[in-house]
């Protein structure tokens, strides 16, 4: 486990050969464990960064390094002080931290991984965005029209313009789906 | 990262600080839409929408104005959508179930925003510059997009500034306000990618195949259905007539755009014992629905736009023959 952590590390610092690349890619197709992983260090890192925008709860990361402070284990106590001390020591340090951002949101997230169920949770439904309860599945539709409304949505992306990510959008919405009735 | 600035110069999108301060919004989305017909890339974007973060991988090529794309949930079921010039592909894991069409725009390229479009822009929206910013660790230009009435959201787009790929997307609903958001975490710009990368993770032959199996025949002459009033801003930019895949029945989808919004409305002739038809709206996150039945045909309006609109559209929808 560790070692795949190491290997999406070097992924996410581009720091890759194209073998380990595919040998990453390769895991987050099989490994559940993996994808978890990068989904978090995706996160975390973006929100270190601060481009999760307006929209997301500003506090995320005091909640998570809140977290972390709690925990008994430590497995990285300098790099975790670093995450601490990094908002204040910003606009001091912040060409050298740029550098070591990827790094300490993934020491973060190791520690992030070793909390209870419920606290992920907890940082898993803060507060992102609208205030729709469910908004991946249709409402009000019975399941056979629900399908069809699937395949409307597929037709229509081929023709969104680019008010998505260039033209993503609509197969976004298809892909992230929630199937589970 | 991002090794590979003499490919996209050559493709005339690089730009220097000097020309980005004189750009106007216009430019920009210009800029984004040769940037979305012409670059390659791969990286992972987040979509986040009401209270969940989706983590989706996308690996897209433009190449020799053909473009191929994989899209691949990182999140739950391991849904995936591979696309190259004429057909579509997505797999269902989950349910054992594929879908398989062929791509029914435009071949040349995913469609966008075209020039002329652009400048019909300023009668639905207002355009201004943001402040540069940085997203994925790239600089990036934030263009603002406002509505001038409630038939369609505003944009916030983040326009990396060396390649014109949209990095974040804002849809903004009211009180300025997002209803969602899209923003690669990562992105590597690629000269070629290679085939392996738009492998499906499912094999093809795990799961139940639904949609076309061999290429469809022309598009018949659409059937006379159209939209009497519309929103400002508003036209019709695709009309045709096909059969939809899994059931296989005819239907007639009229496309009708702003030139930022879309709306889709499929025109589906009811059958007898058929599935109940859909009457009024629904909606999925900020993707609004409107149905009703007329003269025994089903209509049932989609589009990422406020419900105002697919009700304005669906209730004025006619035959005219």
């Amino acid at each position: 486990m560790q070692v795949n952590k190491e290997k999406i590390s070097v992924v996410l610092d581009s720091e890759h050969s194209s073998t380990e690349f595919d040998e990453v890619m390769s895991l987050l197709k099989t490994d559940e464990s993996v994808r978890r992983s990068w989904h978090c260090y995706q996160i975390i890192g973006a929100a270190i960064r601060k481009e999760l925008g307006v929209s997301i709860d500003s506090q995320l990361v005091d909640r998570i390094r809140a977290q972390i402070e709690k925990e008994p284990t430590c497995l990285a106590p300098w790099r975790l002080r670093n995450l601490v001390d990094y908002q204040f020591f910003k606009p001091i340090v912040s060409l050298a931290v740029a550098a070591s951002v990827a790094t300490v949101a993934i020491f973060a997230v190791q520690q992030f991984e070793l909390m209870p169920s419920t606290v992920i949770n907890q940082v898993a439904d803060t507060g992102v965005l609208g205030a729709h309860s469910d908004a991946t599945r249709w409402d009000t539709l019975s399941p056979e029209m629900e399908n069809k409304m699937n395949t409307y949505l597929v037709e229509h992306g081929e023709f969104t313009s680019m008010s998505g990510m260039n033209g993503l959008s609509a197969y976004a919405k298809f892909v992230s789906y929630d199937a589970a009735p | 990262m991002f090794k590979n600035v003499l490919f996209v110069a050559a493709l005339g999108i690089f730009c220097t600080d000097s020309a980005i301060a004189k750009e106007s919004a216009q430019s920009w989305l210009m800029r984004m839409h040769q940037a979305a017909k012409t670059v390659s890339y791969e990286g992972t974007f987040v979509y986040l929408h009401d209270n969940r973060i989706e983590t989706m991988q996308v690996v897209h090529e433009s190449a020799r104005g053909l473009h191929r794309e994989r899209l691949f949930s990182l999140n739950g079921e391991a849904r995936e959508i591979i696309r190259d010039k004429d057909q579509v592909w997505c797999y269902l894991p989950n349910r054992k179930m594929g879908v398989h069409e062929y791509r029914r725009a435009d071949a040349s390229g995913f469609p966008a925003v075209r020039p002329v479009r652009i400048d019909g822009l300023k009668e639905s929206y207002d355009l201004k510059l943001g402040a540069q910013d940085r997203i994925a660790g790239r600089p990036v230009q934030l263009l603002i997009v406002k509505p001038k009435d409630e038939f369609r959201y505003g944009y916030r787009f983040w326009v990396d500034i060396e390649y014109g790929l949209l990095l974040k997307v804002d849809l903004v609903g009211k009180q300025e306000r997002a209803v969602e958001q899209y923003m690669f975490t990562h992105i590597v710009v690629k000269s070629k990618i290679d085939d392996e990368q738009f492998a499906p993770a499912t094999p093809k032959a795990d799961l139940v195949w639904h949609g076309d199996e061999k290429k469809p025949p022309p598009p018949n002459s659409p059937s006379g259905w159209t939209a009497q009033k519309l929103p400002k801003g508003y036209q019709l930019t695709s009309n045709i007539s096909r059969h939809l895949p899994i059931d296989n029945v005819p239907i007639e989808h009229l496309v009708y755009s702003d030139g930022i919004s879309s709306v889709s409305v499929f025109i589906e002739k009811l059958q007898p014992g058929g599935a109940k038809p859909m009457i009024g709206l629904s909606h999925m996150g900020a993707i609004s629905a409107f149905g009703v039945v007329m003269d025994g045909y089903q209509i049932t309006v989609v589009g990422e736009v406020p419900t105002a609109t697919v009700d304005y559209i669906g209730r004025s929808m006619s035959r005219t023959n």
